[in-house]
């Protein structure tokens, strides 16, 4: 079967439902990833991951093909994962976790000291929980750009806000980032 | 501090916030020509400047060495197993929903009538008393009607004086 997803869709909207599974594991790393990087753990990332294509296959009739698919499906995922952060703040106690020391997934050289090492992990934990800090908005632009590599106009789409927006939240994000990490570091050194 | 340090100052505060409004934009490349040249002048100049923006080069870095996470092996068999059992087919749903919510709206009414019928042709005797149960409205109001315990005890009764 051809993995081009328009095909994939026509195929799913002739009632196919094989066709939708293909369009999952295409996607499936993207969208994960993505929800990784919004969420912040693993346990609630699966579960938007998951009720994201379920939001999409209830809507991908209405899907039209001159719009970008990906950003489409990004879409849906970043509405998905924001609804889960307004939920109550018990419902998602259990599943909360650092996890900081596999945020940054680039494989570390073998020759690197023990020192460096520990500095690697400790600045990926301090990245990833002033991550966690931002606003949900500005988060969502910072990762859009920076981990999923979307250009202005792309997140402008998924977002439904306009570029001058988007390059604003951007700017914001980095500040208000940059400023959390140096807290976060300067709270830890001795 | 005279006139001529104050303007230089002023003017260095501007430049400073004028670059710290390219930063962003120079981080993805988005700046134009004249733009990337006035702030890397400007950076050149200013310390305090130079280093916020190496700060942000090396956020910038590290997130995007954040890279991807593969998905779990089993989440597109966890997703279809979960339309399996909350999904109908989607194009064939709509159509098969309001089937089944025409038949059932049709069985509702049928029951109806036809139940609505059953008690219409049990209570006749309530609009022609002489012809069924008589006992139904108090304009016919009996206390022991023929038909009831009291009216069998009452015609034994009866049976029994005649005796």
């Amino acid at each position: 079967m051809s993995l081009d997803p328009l095909h994939l869709i026509a195929k799913f909207k002739e009632g196919d439902t094989a066709a939708f599974e293909q369009l999952v594991r295409l996607y499936q790393d993207r969208v994960y990833s993505l929800c990784r990087h919004l969420l912040g753990n693993a346990h609630e990332a699966e579960d938007a991951a998951q009720d994201s294509f379920i939001k999409a296959y209830r809507n991908l009739r209405h899907f039209t093909p001159d719009a970008s698919f990906y950003t489409w499906l990004y879409r849906i995922t970043v509405n998905t994962c924001l609804d889960y952060r307004k939920r109550p703040f018990f419902a998602s106690l259990f599943t909360r976790s650092a996890q900081g020391d596999e945020f940054l997934r680039r494989e570390l050289p073998d020759e690197l000291s023990p020192e460096r090492l520990y500095e690697a992990k400790q600045t990926g934990q301090a990245l990833q929980r002033s991550l966690q800090r931002l606003s949900p908005k500005l988060r969502a632009v910072i990762v859009l750009k920076e981990m999923e590599g979307l250009s202005y106009e792309e997140i402008s789409e998924v977002l439904d806000i306009s570029l001058g927006t988007v390059k604003s939240r951007l700017s914001r994000g980095r500040i208000e980032l940059l400023a959390l990490m140096k807290k976060l570091r300067n709270k830890n050194e001795p | 501090m005279n006139l001529e340090s104050f303007n230089e100052q002023e003017d260095s505060i501007m430049r400073c916030k004028k670059a710290h409004g390219l930063m962003s934009a120079a981080l993805d490349g988005e700046l134009s020509a004249r733009e990337q040249v006035s702030l890397t002048a400007h950076l050149q100049q200013c310390a305090v400047c130079g280093q916020k923006f190496h700060a942000f080069q090396e956020m910038h870095t590290l997130l995007q060495q954040a890279g991807q996470f593969p998905a779990p092996p089993a989440l597109a068999r966890r997703v279809m197993a979960r339309l399996e059992t909350t999904e109908a087919p989607p194009f064939f749903a709509p159509l098969w929903m309001n089937f089944a919510e025409a038949a059932v709206l049709a069985l509702v009414i049928g029951i109806g009538v036809v139940s609505g019928n059953l008690i219409s042709n049990s209570l006749v005797g309530l609009r022609h008393p002489d012809r069924g149960i008589a006992s139904m409205s108090l304009e016919i109001f009996e206390a022991t009607p023929p038909d009831s315990l009291g009216g069998a005890y009452l015609a034994m009764l009866e049976v029994n004086h005649e005796k």
